[in-house]
């Protein structure tokens, strides 16, 4: 009896997405998700990616580029907000849209799995702006709310695009600084005296929050806390302002 | 073609903190959500206690199992008054909460709660909808006032309420290697 070989070939192919064709638009971009996902979640409500560049002059008009791309590849399916039409960089410059990666082969090679459409945000923000972008975006929304909170009580304000030295007459802002120097996140919390939550601790309101259970097994927290608070008092909180650029920092509120 | 992508991709991070008392949170929760539909001053600052309650009860590293242990909490912790104690201990007594059950099975919050879900649909254009006489997500899709940002939800509906597993979001980010079978 013959034995008849049934060669199969299995092509295995790169499908690339927005970290990889954004790569190729622009060498050295980079690229960070944020949201639930950073936080270590294991589901997350939608996806929302940063992207900056060490040459700020580079990003002019990468974002509608790169969403051209997607959509060609039909990945991104619909924009409800449009990317700056790329003659001036608006930073920051976002795309608010909703993509569905193409139907996964599985293994099993008979079952394609349907996929689902979802919420994509990218946005592009200048890389001085970035740290500030990605603290923001990372979340939660209480976590941003006991950080703002502790800023302002500092005479200062924080957005997503930057820290501020802001003078308040009431409630209503009148004058504000240009923003402190902090490129990393790391760098926004000693700017801000605080010791760095790391992103899957920040579900809840920072330890500093007056909210606080002052409670045997958190009391160690609330002892930094008043330390960070009294050593934040003694020194005031003095970050350096940046003189150069002039970015607008309206700062908007989270949704 | 490279795998580099997917090395810089964020690790499944485990939580570091358990809830412990998540029965009681998610019906904190679920409460401050449906005062998040009304546009009345004094139930936005209750969406507020309602959240910041939630976060503080999420923390604790035990179960709260008496009301003593409810009173002791509302005692150490700011924001927490009398009225928000009582809620709290209801729920750790019975189990239940009234108050959220009935605004529950009310009619127009299950309207509201339903437009809302709709992309770019806050509690304003919900009600705007509602006070219009729209009852469904079809009523709603006739409207010839819908933004951009409102249709696509619309089209959409059923996928954007579902959640994206992390695994689907990395590859997004980082794309994936997908088989081709041939023939």
């Amino acid at each position: 009896m013959k034995q008849v070989l049934y060669a199969v070939f299995v092509c295995i192919a790169r499908q690339a997405f927005v970290r990889e064709v954004a790569l190729a638009i622009l060498p050295g971009v980079e690229l960070i998700t944020c949201g639930s996902y950073r936080r270590g979640r294991p589901t997350c409500g939608d996806v929302d990616i940063l992207l900056t560049h060490q040459n700020a002059e580079k990003l002019e008009g990468l974002l509608a580029r790169l969403v051209r791309e997607l959509e060609k590849q039909k990945f991104v399916t619909d924009c409800i907000s449009t990317p700056s039409n790329g003659d001036i960089l608006v930073s920051p410059d976002t795309f608010m849209g909703v993509c569905v990666l193409p139907a996964s082969v599985a293994s099993s090679m008979s079952t394609a799995a349907p996929r689902l459409h979802r919420r994509l945000d990218i946005r592009v923000y200048q890389p001085e702006q970035f740290a500030f972008a990605l603290l923001y975006f990372t979340g939660s929304d209480l976590f941003n709310r006991s950080m703002r909170l502790w800023t302002r009580k500092h005479g200062l304000t924080l957005s997503d695009q930057g820290l501020c030295n802001a003078t308040h007459v009431g409630r209503e802002r009148v004058a504000k600084s240009k923003s402190a120097r902090c490129l990393t996140e790391h760098e926004i919390f000693a700017a801000l005296k605080l010791e760095y939550v790391p992103p899957e601790q920040r579900e809840t309101s920072g330890a500093w929050a007056s909210d606080l259970i002052k409670d045997d097994l958190a009391a160690d927290a609330a002892a930094s806390a008043r330390e960070a608070a009294g050593a934040a008092e003694a020194a005031r909180l003095s970050p350096t302002f940046m003189e150069d650029t002039e970015p607008s920092m309206d700062a908007a509120d989270p949704s | 073609m490279t795998l580099e992508g997917s090395k810089t991709a964020a690790p499944v991070v485990l939580q570091t903190g358990v809830n412990l008392n998540q029965d009681i949170t998610d019906k904190l929760e679920r409460m401050a959500k449906i005062y998040q539909l009304s546009r009345e001053t004094k139930d936005a600052f209750r969406v507020m206690s309602y959240q910041r309650i939630a976060g503080v009860i999420k923390k604790l590293p035990y179960r709260i199992k008496s009301p003593e242990e409810v009173q002791q909490l509302a005692a150490r912790t700011r924001g927490i008054g009398g009225r928000m104690a009582e809620h709290i201990m209801e729920i750790v007594k019975t189990g239940n909460y009234a108050k959220l059950d009935q605004a529950n099975q009310d009619g127009r919050n299950q309207t509201l709660m339903l437009f809302t879900k709709v992309l770019s649909v806050g509690a304003s254009l919900a009600e705007k909808f509602y006070r219009d006489g729209c009852r469904t997500l079809e009523d709603i899709s006739k409207r010839p006032d819908l933004s951009r940002a409102n249709r696509i939800g619309l089209q959409y509906f059923d996928e954007l309420q579902q959640r994206i597993p992390r695994s689907e979001v990395a590859e997004i980010e980082v794309g994936y290697w997908s088989e081709t079978y041939s023939p």
